[in-house]
């Protein structure tokens, strides 16, 4: 024993050196913030071609400029989840469904296919009655994740482009854009959690582009 | 001569009849020389009614209603019933069918009594009056898709179809405050541009928490004492190997 201590004591060193190096990066619920959001406005000479409308005649089966969305899927979570329209709350927030089995689309925003706006679509990352919600691991998301959105006039197809972290109270209102770029956001809870509240400190933001 | 006589007044008079028909059917919704059958025209006139019926009252929810729900889904759906009329406009004019240019009977008695009301009293009107109208006009759709005729029309039904089923399910979600009176919608929408949230609780479990950070103190601790450990160790390996 006597001759093996200091072998002992340096890989216990190591180690130590090692976790005071690395702790302080690591957290269970730690989202990470990559990718680059996509803006609003468009720069000049990108972003997705409107197409004109058809001439009379050949007019397309479409009776509402967009649909509503029915289902979210996302393929590298094995997430495939039902969707429900969800509204602005009186006191400001948006609404949230409460099965988190289910996900809200809120009906104030753009809707997919209309070539213009954000679809913002929101759920549980869990409760306290029923446990993980189908966003649970939405912060594993990385930018080239495929997204699918089933509408009855078929699916709409998105990329994720960036992962963000907001406090609740410092949500930028521009996630909620009616007008600009098309893009898809996906918002559920994380960060810190307060026991007495049962409150999650922030916003998770998955911003996603039409594929 | 008589003959003559006679068989002018007779093309006189099929010519006076049959301006007569064209006539007739170009004033009513629905004819205008159309070859649609009656079930095609009948449900072209049916939608169109609707459409300016929703729209009607979309405007007086978004002005009127007493909570942001209602007057979010209200403007929702009367955009959506504006786009379909202009779509159904345009089918009309493809295939010489006049479609009316105000709702039916009914729908106009509905919007008369909507114009009387205020607060909840206006929010619980609205609402029924959404939900038996968005159930007609599904069954009116169902009924088109299964007996029409004409392959645009039935393709304008089925696609209008799943939007008046969302319609229906936007509106029965929604509930009207306790409570009657006049009360005053708490904060103004503007029909264009509804406010955005300001923030989403989703979640109330606690196991997508963050771990807390580690403390500097803690990390200068481990690193410290790591780094003295290494040189003892060190230190003391370099001695033995010496003595030996």
């Amino acid at each position: 024993m006597n001759r093996r201590w200091p072998w002992l004591g340096v890989i216990v060193g190591l180690g130590l050196i090692v976790t005071a190096g690395v702790g302080p990066t690591i957290g269970v619920g730690d989202t990470p913030q990559v990718g680059r959001v996509p803006a609003v406005q468009a720069a000049a000479g990108t972003g997705p071609t409107v197409r004109a409308a058809p001439r009379s005649g050949t007019r397309p089966p479409t009776a509402m400029a967009g649909q509503a969305p029915q289902r979210l899927m996302l393929p590298s979570l094995r997430v495939d989840a039902p969707i429900t329209p969800v509204a602005t709350l009186p006191g400001g927030g948006l609404a949230v469904p409460a099965n988190p089995e289910v996900l809200g689309w809120w009906q104030g925003g753009a809707r997919p296919g209309t070539g213009q706006g954000t679809v913002v679509i929101d759920g549980h990352v869990d409760t306290a009655a029923d446990g993980p919600g189908a966003l649970f691991h939405l912060r594993e998301l990385r930018p080239g994740d495929p997204v699918v959105l089933s509408t009855d006039h078929g699916p709409q197809r998105y990329l994720i482009a960036a992962l963000r972290s907001y406090l609740k109270a410092d949500l930028p209102a521009e996630v909620f854009a009616r007008r600009g770029q098309p893009r898809l956001v996906i918002i559920t809870c994380g960060g810190a959690f307060n026991e007495k509240t049962r409150q999650y400190a922030d916003n998770i933001v998955a911003y996603a582009l039409p594929a | 001569m008589k003959v003559r006589m006679a068989a002018a007044s007779l093309l006189g008079s099929m010519a006076v009849v049959a301006s007569m028909g064209f006539g007739t059917a170009a004033a009513q919704p629905g004819g205008g020389g159309s070859q649609l059958s009656p079930q095609d025209q009948t449900f072209m006139t049916q939608n169109a009614q609707t459409d300016l019926a929703e729209i009607a009252a979309g405007k007086l929810a978004v002005a009127r209603a007493t909570t942001t729900q209602i007057r979010q889904t209200a403007q929702t759906i009367m955009s959506d019933h504006q786009q379909i009329l202009s779509q159904l406009q345009g089918l009309g004019r493809d295939l010489h069918v006049t479609l009316p240019n105000s709702p039916d009977a009914t729908q106009q008695q509905q919007a008369q009594q909507l114009e009387t009301s205020s607060g909840t009293d206006f929010d619980h009107a609205y609402l029924q009056d959404e939900t038996k109208g968005h159930q007609t006009s599904i069954a009116q759709t169902q009924q088109e898709i299964k007996s029409g005729s004409d392959q645009q029309v039935v393709n304008f039904a089925k696609s209008y179809l799943p939007g008046a089923e969302q319609h229906l399910r936007m509106v029965q979600n929604l509930s009207v405050p306790s409570g009657a009176g006049t009360a005053s919608p708490s904060s103004p929408a503007s029909p264009s541009s509804p406010s955005p949230p300001s923030g989403v609780n989703a979640g109330s479990g606690g196991e997508a928490a963050a771990s807390p950070e580690m403390p500097p103190a803690v990390v200068a601790g481990l690193a410290g004492g790591g780094v003295l450990l290494v040189l003892t160790s060190g230190g003391a390996l370099l001695v033995r190997r010496r003595q030996e």
